[in-house]
């Protein structure tokens, strides 16, 4: 495995850690095809399956809870979409039911008055995203996989039994001084490009463009408070993501943007800034949905890059112009990464996958 | 040990602030981290294992020093190492986390 970073520096280890199994309002929006919706729920049931076997498999805790989350409404017409996407979750098996009045407030007596109803998935929840990719690496070399830090891959020559990459490393990088370059190449029967918002840059000197756009998203967490929010709270009409760990810290996030500079540039370190009025939206919105969380005080906002695609669907399978050449990258890849994992992983050691991949395929944005 | 630096120094009139309920003395212009730093107090507050807790990096960033302000009938959580002395300040060690801690 290569990183042209560090394990866990980029979008994996810097997000909010939301374990999000409803569909997202985006995906609503889009509207039209009901049927299409319906089919991305295999893939949500199958996540919240390999959620509840990652901390035995990966023998770590991860700080895992899975206590419930809700999506709340405010208007009628906010109302009316959580009904649309209830059924559409209800039809295809995913347990996620609508709270309103007494029942909403005994469930969740925290959320505001002008809340007026929540859908309800009673396996959503968070992660430690800092414990989470760690033991991921843990467990791959403990089953004898090598991994190679500071290197990025520069070129992928075709072979006649799978490719060559050309690796670019930096040795002793630190706070020694400039660090060495150094070249290697590596042969691979088939390779996996799992480089998030990078992946375009990795694939695009190979013809194949894959259009997924980095995206700036910051996040925020409070000081410990006790007991408050013990669900997982996103709100179907605004950016909105609110959860308390353990220790009692609020994580505060839903993706609020923060500034990119430019374009990424494979082996540079993106320029990423926080914005302060999405620290203040955001705070803002956490406080009208929960007022109790007024009396905390924001300690720390972190950015991370994440990758969306132009139908806010992840790109999962097979480069058809590059036999041999997986990819699996974009959207909600946290919450859905273990499972995104799995099914390519099927994918490159059996050639099938237990779930369709269809929706997800790399060449689906070409033109017919 | 901590200490103030008083060779060829000039500091304004001392000050009284309490630290759950002691009187401690400290010039205007200094930080709750420096003066009880200089009344030699490390421990600001315990950690959820019971351990001391203090100043670390003292300039904003770890919230290691936070501290209670009385502000009026509640308690305000402050960075020691952020909040100027005044006269009178009360101000007490963090207890056990509660919601709205500011708001108790």
């Amino acid at each position: 495995m290569l990183d042209q970073g560090e394990i866990n520096r980029g979008a994996s280890g810097r997000n909010a850690g939301s374990l999000h199994f409803q569909l997202e309002p985006r995906m609503l929006e889009r509207g039209g095809d009901p049927r299409g919706l319906t089919e991305l729920i295999p893939v949500n049931l199958q996540a919240i399956e390999d959620w509840r076997r990652l901390p035995g498999l990966l023998r770590a805790g991860l700080e895992l809870a899975m206590h419930g989350g809700l999506m709340v409404a405010e208007t009628p017409a906010e109302r009316d979409l959580l009904v649309r996407k209830w059924e559409v979750e209800t039809r295809a098996g995913l347990p996620v039911r609508m709270l309103e009045g007494a029942e909403l407030r005994r469930v969740a007596a925290y959320l505001a008055e002008h809340v007026c109803c929540a859908s309800y998935c009673p396996l959503e929840g968070h992660a430690n995203p800092r414990c989470v990719t760690p033991a991921y690496a843990a467990a791959a070399r403990a089953y004898g996989a090598e991994i190679r830090c500071r290197s990025r891959v520069r070129t992928l020559e075709r072979r006649a039994a799978g490719w060559r990459l050309q690796i670019e490393g930096k040795e002793g990088a630190g706070s020694a001084g400039r660090a060495a370059q150094s070249s290697s190449f590596l042969d691979a029967e088939a390779v996996l490009v799992a480089a998030g918002a990078w992946s375009r840059e990795i694939l695009a000197p190979h013809g194949v463009n894959v259009p997924l756009e980095p995206l700036g998203l910051a996040m925020n967490v409070t000081e410990r408070g006790g007991p408050v929010v013990r669900h997982l709270v996103q709100h179907v009409g605004q950016r909105l993501s609110v959860k308390q760990v353990k220790a009692g810290n609020v994580l505060i996030g839903g993706g609020w943007p923060a500034a990119l500079s430019d374009r990424l540039t494979l082996g540079a370190e993106p320029h990423v800034r926080l914005l302060e009025r999405s620290m203040i939206d955001n705070a803002g919105t956490a406080v009208h949905v929960v007022p109790a969380l007024a009396g905390l005080q924001l300690i720390r906002s972190w950015t991370g890059i994440a990758s969306v695609s132009p139908d806010h669907l992840p790109v999962l399978g097979a480069v058809a112009a590059l036999p041999g050449v997986f990819i699996a990258a974009g959207e909600s890849s946290f919450t859905l990464g273990p499972t995104y994992a799995r099914l390519v992983s099927e994918l490159m050691c059996l050639g099938y996958t237990s779930l369709s991949l269809h929706l997800y395929r790399p060449d689906r944005f070409v033109p017919p | 040990m901590g200490f103030r630096v008083n060779s060829g120094t000039f500091r304004p009139q001392p000050i009284t602030f309490s630290f759950d309920g002691v009187a401690i003395t400290a010039h205007p212009g200094e930080t709750l981290a420096a003066a009880l730093i200089a009344a030699d107090i490390r421990g600001f507050r315990r950690d959820v294992r019971g351990g001391l807790r203090g100043p670390y990096c003292n300039m904003g960033t770890c919230f290691e020093c936070v501290l209670e302000v009385r502000s009026g009938s509640s308690w305000r959580t402050v960075r020691g190492c952020l909040t100027p002395v005044a006269a009178g300040l009360e101000v007490r060690s963090l207890r056990a986390p509660t919601l709205g801690r500011s708001m108790t």
